[in-house]
C-alpha cells in the first residue's frame, strides 16, 4: 500500500524522460551486441551480459537516489566531497594503470571502479549545494573565486590522473552550474573566454616553429599537458597528418560513420568496427558503430533521442522546488550534454579525441553507475518538483 | 519575480544551445554521411578488402596473316600474406620448404614471407608444375595466384620490332613499349576479407574481378617477308654472304617497304637478340640500326639528286655528258672512279655508270637552294614518324654555310647524314609515284573479341615529285639494274630498278680507307612497285653492288613469288641494253642456255656463241665457275650471258673487288683530311 505522499510523487515521475532513458539503454544493449560481438572470442556476448549488469544495478541505485529526498546530501555535503577527494588520492595511491593513466581502483580481478567517473556526480552535488548558498553573490569577479577554488582540487586531480575529458567535463560542469547560479554574465563570460585564449595561445607557442621576433622565444613554450593528449586534441585539425596514430582513430571512424550513409551496412554488417580498423569500438567509438551499420537515419534517431532526455531535464530544472535541485539538474544537463557533443564530435570528426564514452550507450560500469546515480537526482528534483513552470 | 525571470532566461539560454550543438552534430553527420558516404564507403572497402591481383593476359603481336609473333603464356606467381605466415609460427619450416621447391635462398625467402607488409611475393613466374607442388603443400599463409609470362615463338625473328617485357610483363622496348597500354589489359584480382590485424577473416567475403585481355597489336611485318630477310642476314652474319670472302660485317640491316602505302614488310637487323631471354645479350644487340643509326648513305642516295634533277628539268634523258675524269668545283678536282673518265654518255649511262662528276654537275644545276628543298622534302634531316623508340633523325649540312664543295659531296651522298628508315621512305617516294610516306608498322588494334580498335590509316606526309618525274626515275633505275651497277640485282622475268651504295665511312681526321657500307636499294616490278628493298651492311670492304644486290635480289624474288606477283612477259630475261623508255619487243624465240661451269673461259665462250647467246665476263681466272642465267634455262634467244671466272669450280667468293673495278667505287678518297660537314662541330647549328 503506497502512501499517499509516494502516489504523488509516483505521479511526479516524468514519464517521457523514463522512456527515453529506457530506449537509451535498450539502443546501449542493441549497439554493444553487434559492436562488442568480436571482442571476446569465448563469450561474444561479455560485454552486452556486463552492460546488462550495470544497468540493472544502476537502475537499482537510480531508484533508491531518485526516492531520497535530494535535500538530504546538503547536510552531508562536505562528507561528500572529503569521500571524492580521498577516492581520487587513492587512484594514485593504489590505482591501477590503464592505457597510460591511472584511472581505476582495483575491486577485484576483473572489476575495477573508476572514481573519475563518481566524481562527476560527486561534484555536481557538492558544488550546487555550494553555489545554492551564494545565490546573487556571484556579480563580482572575486565572488568568482571562492567557487573555483571549490571544484578546483577535484579537477586537477583527475586532470593529473592524467583524464583530460573528464577534466574538462569538470570544467563545463562548473561553467554551466555558475551561469545557472546567477553569475554576472558579461564578467564571467570573459573570464571563460579569456582563460581559453591563453590556453589556446599557450598551445599555439607550444608547437609553433618559425615564429618572427619576438615571438620566437617562446616557440616551445612548455604547457601541462602530456604530448600525446596534444596530440589527440590537434589530430581532429588535421588527422591525415599522422594516419597511423592518433590521426588514425579519428579516420577510421569517420569512414566508418560515412560508410554507413543513409541507411547504414545493416546489423553486425559494419566492417569498419566487426574488422577490428575502428578502435575501442565498444567504449569511446561506439557511435561510429551505429554510424556505420544504422546509416543516418540510426545516428539521427539517437540524436534525437538525447535531445528529448536533455530537454526533459532542463525543464525539470525548471521546476525545481529550490535552487539546489536546479542547479543538481543544471549540473547533470550539462554533464551529459558536453559528454553527447564531444563525443560525437570526436566520432564524427570535428571534435578532438579526449576520451569521453557516449553516456549510457558506451560500454562500462562506472559511467553507466554514474549516469544512473545523476538521473537519480535528477528524477528526485524533479519528483518533488513545486514551482510551477512554462 | 525578477529572480524567476532571470533564471528562465538563462534556462531558455540553455536549451537553445544545446539545441544549436545538436543542428551542429546533425549537420556534420549530414555530411560525412550522405555526401561522402560513397566515397568513405570505397576507402573502408580498399582498407579491408585485399586484392591478390590477377594479370591480365597481355594480347599477342601478329603479323599481317595473323601469324603469332608474341604470345602470352600461363605461369604461376607464388606470393605470401605475411600476417598469416607469422600467425602460424612455422615461419621457418614453411621458408625451407619454399626454399628448397623455388630453389631460392632461404633467408631470402624467409625475409619476404615475414615482412610487414599485406601481401609479398615470393617468387614471380614460376612453371604450373612447381605451383601445383607448392599447392599441395597447403602452406598457411602462401598463396598462388595465375599470371602470365611473354613467349615469343620464333625466338629471334623480328626481335627489334617486337621488343620485350619486364618480369611485371611490363613492356620495355620495341611495339610492347609503344604499345604497353594497348598490349597490357586491366588486371582482375581475388578480393579477400582482412582485418586490421592482416589475418583473412574465415568466412569473408572472397570476389574474383575478372582480367580484361589485352588487344590484339598486328603488324604490317609478313613474317614470311621477315624471315626471307632474316635467312639472308644470317647468310651474311655467318660469313656465307656471297662475293665476301667470308667477310662479316658489322652490323646489317634488311628493310622491305610496300611502297604504295608506307606498310614495313620486314625490318631485320643484325646482330640480333632474343627477346625471350634478353638479359643474355649484350645491349648493343638491341639496337635497332637501322632505325637508330645514321650513316653517310653514299651512291644509293644520288636516287634523290636524279629526281630532283629530273623534276627541276635541269637535266634531258638524251642529254649528253663527257666525262674528263674529273669535275673542278672551287678549284678541286674530283675525281671520277674511272682513270680517264668515262667519255662521252649520254645521262642515262652516266646514271648507269654512277658516274660521279654527272650527279655533282646536276647538283650544282640545281644550286642550294632546290637541292635542299628536295633534302628535306623527301624526309632527311627529321624523323619518319615509323613507331620505333629512339629514332634518329640524321644530320644535314647546315645550309647557310654549306660551300659548292659540299653541294658537290652532297650530290653523291656523302657529307649527310640518314637513316636507313629514311633513305628507305625517300626511294619508296619515288616508287610509289612521288608521295612521301610515313612508314607504317602498326596494321591494326583489335580487341579480345575482335573488334577492331585501332584501324589501318596510311598517312601520306606530302608530295615531293610528279608523277611523270618518279615514272622517268623508275625506268632510268630499271636501267641501272638491267645493264649497269645494279646488275647482280636483276631478275629474269621481273622488272627490277635499283641503285647502289658504297658509302666511305667518316673515322678520326676524315674518311676511311677500305671500310665501307655497303647497301643497295631496290624495288619491283619498276612499272608498279610492290616492294622496295633496301640492303645495307656496315663495315665491309666490299662495294655495294657487289655484296648488297646479291642480298636484295634474294630477298626480292622470293618476296615477288610468295605475293605471286607474276613475272612480267614483257620484262627482259636477261641483262641487255637500257631499257627506259622503249617498248619492249614481245619474247621471240626461247632458247635454252647451255651450263659451261667449269669450262675454260674461252671454250665456255664459244658453246654460248654458237648457240647465239651473247656474253659478258666478270672476274679473273681461267676456269667459269658461274653464270647467269644458269643452265637449262629458258631465254629469250639472243640474250646475254653473264660468266663469272674463277680459280676452280667450286670457289666461293666471286669477282673479288681488289681486282675488279666496280663502277661504284666512289671518287672522293681524294678528299684527304678534309672532315665531312657531318661531323665538324663548329658548322652545326
Amino acid at each position: 500500500m503506497l502512501k499517499n505522499s509516494d502516489k504523488k510523487y509516483f505521479r511526479g515521475i516524468d514519464f517521457i524522460l523514463v522512456i527515453t532513458l529506457l530506449a537509451l539503454l535498450a539502443a546501449s544493449l542493441i549497439i554493444l551486441s553487434t559492436a562488442s560481438i568480436n571482442l571476446v572470442k569465448s563469450d561474444p556476448y561479455h560485454y552486452v551480459k556486463n552492460q546488462a549488469i550495470w544497468i540493472l544495478t544502476g537502475t537499482f541505485m537510480m531508484i533508491i537516489v531518485a526516492a531520497i529526498d535530494y535535500n538530504i546530501w546538503k547536510k552531508l555535503n562536505w562528507w561528500i566531497y572529503g569521500l571524492n577527494i580521498s577516492l581520487l588520492l587513492l587512484v594514485f595511491v593504489m590505482g591501477s594503470t590503464a592505457k597510460g593513466a591511472q584511472r581505476w581502483l582495483q575491486i577485484t580481478s576483473s572489476i575495477g571502479i573508476q572514481p573519475s567517473e563518481f566524481a562527476k556526480v560527486f561534484v555536481i552535488l557538492t558544488f550546487a549545494c555550494f553555489l545554492a548558498d551564494r545565490r546573487d553573490k556571484l556579480n563580482n569577479v572575486k565572488d568568482f573565486l571562492p567557487p573555483l577554488l571549490f571544484v578546483l582540487p577535484p579537477t586537477i586531480l583527475i586532470f593529473l590522473q592524467p583524464d583530460l575529458g573528464t577534466a574538462l567535463v569538470f570544467g563545463a560542469i562548473f561553467i554551466g552550474m555558475m551561469f545557472m547560479a546567477g553569475a554576472n554574465p558579461i564578467k564571467f563570460g570573459s573570464i571563460i573566454l579569456g582563460t581559453i585564449s591563453v590556453a589556446i595561445t599557450a598551445i599555439y607557442f607550444h608547437v609553433a616553429t618559425n615564429l618572427p621576433w619576438p615571438f620566437k622565444y617562446l616557440e616551445g613554450m612548455p604547457i601541462p599537458m602530456k604530448e600525446y593528449q596534444l596530440n589527440r586534441l590537434l589530430s581532429f585539425i588535421d588527422s591525415t597528418k599522422d594516419t597511423s596514430g592518433d590521426g588514425y582513430h579519428v579516420i577510421q571512424s569517420v569512414w566508418a560513420i560515412g560508410s554507413g550513409g543513409l541507411w547504414g551496412k545493416g546489423f553486425r554488417e559494419g566492417t569498419q568496427s566487426q574488422l577490428n580498423f575502428l578502435p575501442e569500438h565498444h567504449t569511446d567509438f561506439i557511435f561510429s558503430v551505429l554510424g556505420e551499420e544504422f546509416g543516418f537515419i540510426g545516428t539521427s534517431i539517437l540524436l534525437f533521442i538525447f535531445c528529448i532526455f536533455i530537454i526533459r531535464m532542463i525543464a525539470i530544472a525548471a521546476k525545481a522546488m529550490n535552487d539546489f535541485g536546479m542547479l543538481i539538474v543544471s549540473g547533470v544537463v550539462t554533464m551529459l550534454a558536453f559528454q553527447i557533443l564531444v563525443n560525437v564530435g570526436m566520432s564524427s570528426g570535428i571534435m578532438p579525441i579526449t576520451g569521453l564514452p557516449l553516456p549510457f550507450i558506451s560500454a562500462g560500469g562506472s559511467s553507466m553507475w554514474t549516469n544512473m546515480l545523476a538521473l537519480g537526482l535528477v528524477i528526485s528534483v524533479g519528483i518533488r518538483g513545486e514551482k510551477p513552470m512554462f | 519575480m525578477v529572480q524567476y525571470l532571470k533564471m528562465r532566461k538563462r534556462i531558455v539560454l540553455i536549451f537553445v544551445l544545446c539545441s544549436i550543438f545538436l543542428v551542429i552534430l546533425i549537420i556534420r553527420l549530414g555530411f560525412v554521411q550522405l555526401r561522402d558516404g560513397p566515397f568513405l564507403k570505397n576507402l573502408a572497402d580498399e582498407e579491408h578488402y585485399r586484392g591478390v591481383p590477377v594479370a591480365a593476359k597481355r594480347g599477342n603481336i601478329v603479323d599481317c596473316n595473323g601469324n603469332i609473333l608474341a604470345m602470352s603464356v600461363s605461369v604461376d606467381t607464388v606470393y605470401a600474406i605475411p600476417a598469416e605466415v607469422r600467425k602460424s609460427g612455422k615461419e621457418d619450416e614453411i621458408a625451407t620448404l619454399l626454399a628448397e621447391t623455388l630453389e631460392m635462398d632461404k633467408q631470402a625467402v624467409k625475409d619476404r614471407i615475414t615482412k610487414r607488409t599485406s601481401l609479398e611475393y615470393v617468387k614471380k613466374k614460376i612453371p604450373t608444375e612447381t605451383a601445383s607442388i607448392i599447392k599441395s603443400m597447403n602452406l598457411p599463409g602462401i598463396g598462388i595466384v595465375e599470371d602470365s609470362t611473354r613467349f615469343y615463338p620464333n625466338d629471334t625473328m623480328a626481335a627489334h620490332i617486337l621488343g620485350f617485357t619486364g618480369i611485371d610483363s611490363q613492356g620495355l622496348e620495341g611495339i610492347e613499349y609503344s604499345r604497353d597500354k594497348e598490349l597490357t589489359g586491366i588486371p582482375g584480382s581475388i578480393l579477400t576479407e582482412y582485418g586490421a590485424n592482416g589475418i583473412k577473416i574465415p568466412g569473408g567475403d572472397h570476389e574474383f574481378i575478372q582480367p580484361i585481355q589485352g588487344n590484339t597489336v598486328q603488324l604490317t611485318i609478313d613474317k614470311n617477308i621477315q624471315s626471307f630477310a632474316e635467312r639472308e642476314l644470317g647468310k651474311i652474319m655467318s660469313g656465307q654472304g656471297m662475293n665476301m670472302e667470308g667477310r662479316i660485317p658489322k652490323n646489317a640491316s634488311i628493310l622491305v617497304m610496300e611502297p604504295s602505302t608506307g606498310r614495313m614488310l620486314a625490318i631485320a637487323t643484325a646482330p640480333t637478340f632474343n627477346p625471350n631471354n634478353y638479359q643474355a645479350f649484350d645491349q648493343s644487340a638491341r639496337r635497332n640500326i637501322a632505325i637508330q643509326n645514321g650513316y653517310e648513305p653514299g651512291s644509293t642516295f644520288k636516287i634523290i639528286t636524279l629526281a630532283a634533277a629530273l623534276e627541276e628539268k635541269v637535266v634531258k634523258t638524251d642529254e649528253v655528258f663527257v666525262d674528263k675524269g674529273y669535275i673542278n668545283i672551287l678549284g678541286r678536282n674530283i675525281h671520277c672512279w674511272k682513270d680517264g673518265g668515262h667519255g662521252r654518255q649520254t645521262m642515262i649511262e652516266a646514271v648507269e655508270n654512277s658516274c660521279n662528276p654527272v650527279f655533282i654537275e646536276m647538283g650544282q644545276r640545281l644550286g642550294m637552294d632546290r637541292f635542299y628543298k628536295y633534302l628535306t622534302g623527301f624526309g632527311f634531316g627529321k624523323k619518319t614518324g615509323i613507331e620505333m623508340a629512339g629514332e634518329a633523325k640524321g644530320i644535314l649540312a647546315n645550309k647557310k654555310k654549306a660551300t659548292a664543295l659540299d653541294l658537290a659531296t652532297m650530290s653523291i651522298g656523302q657529307t649527310n647524314n640518314v637513316t636507313p628508315i629514311q633513305l628507305l621512305t625517300a626511294v619508296s617516294a619515288v616508287a610509289n609515284g612521288g608521295t612521301l610516306l610515313e612508314p607504317q608498322i602498326v596494321q591494326e588494334i583489335t580487341s579480345p573479341s575482335g573488334e577492331v580498335i585501332v584501324p589501318f590509316k596510311k598517312e601520306v606526309v606530302q608530295r615531293v615529285i610528279s608523277e611523270s618525274t618518279a615514272k622517268l626515275t623508275r625506268e632510268i633505275l630499271e636501267s641501272v639494274v638491267t645493264n649497269g651497277t645494279g646488275r647482280r640485282t636483276f631478275l629474269p622475268g621481273y622488272r627490277v630498278a635499283g641503285k647502289t651504295g658504297t658509302a666511305q665511312k667518316v673515322g678520326q681526321g676524315g674518311y676511311i680507307q677500305g671500310d665501307y657500307v655497303a647497301s643497295f636499294i631496290g624495288f619491283a616490278p619498276a612499272d608498279n612497285p610492290r616492294l622496295v628493298v633496301f640492303v645495307v651492311m656496315d663495315g665491309v670492304p666490299f662495294y655495294g653492288g657487289v655484296v648488297a644486290a646479291p642480298v636484295v635480289q634474294a630477298v626480292m624474288l622470293d618476296s615477288l613469288k610468295y605475293l605471286g606477283v607474276k613475272p612480267d612477259p614483257n620484262a627482259p630475261l636477261a641483262p641487255g641494253k637500257p631499257l627506259y623508255g622503249v617498248e619492249f619487243p614481245a619474247v621471240r624465240k626461247e632458247a635454252i642456255v647451255p651450263s659451261v661451269l667449269g669450262y675454260p673461259r674461252a671454250e665456255g665462250e664459244g658453246i654460248l656463241k654458237k648457240e647465239g647467246f651473247k656474253v659478258m665476263v666478270e672476274g679473273t681466272g681461267t676456269t667459269i665457275i658461274d653464270q647467269i642465267p644458269y643452265g637449262d634455262a629458258k631465254v629469250e634467244a639472243g640474250s646475254t650471258v653473264q660468266l663469272y671466272l674463277g680459280a676452280e669450280v667450286g670457289q666461293q667468293t666471286l669477282a673479288p673487288w681488289k681486282e675488279v673495278l666496280d663502277p661504284d667505287i666512289e671518287a672522293i678518297e681524294q678528299f684527304g683530311p678534309r672532315l665531312p660537314i657531318s661531323m665538324n662541330q663548329n658548322l652545326l647549328e
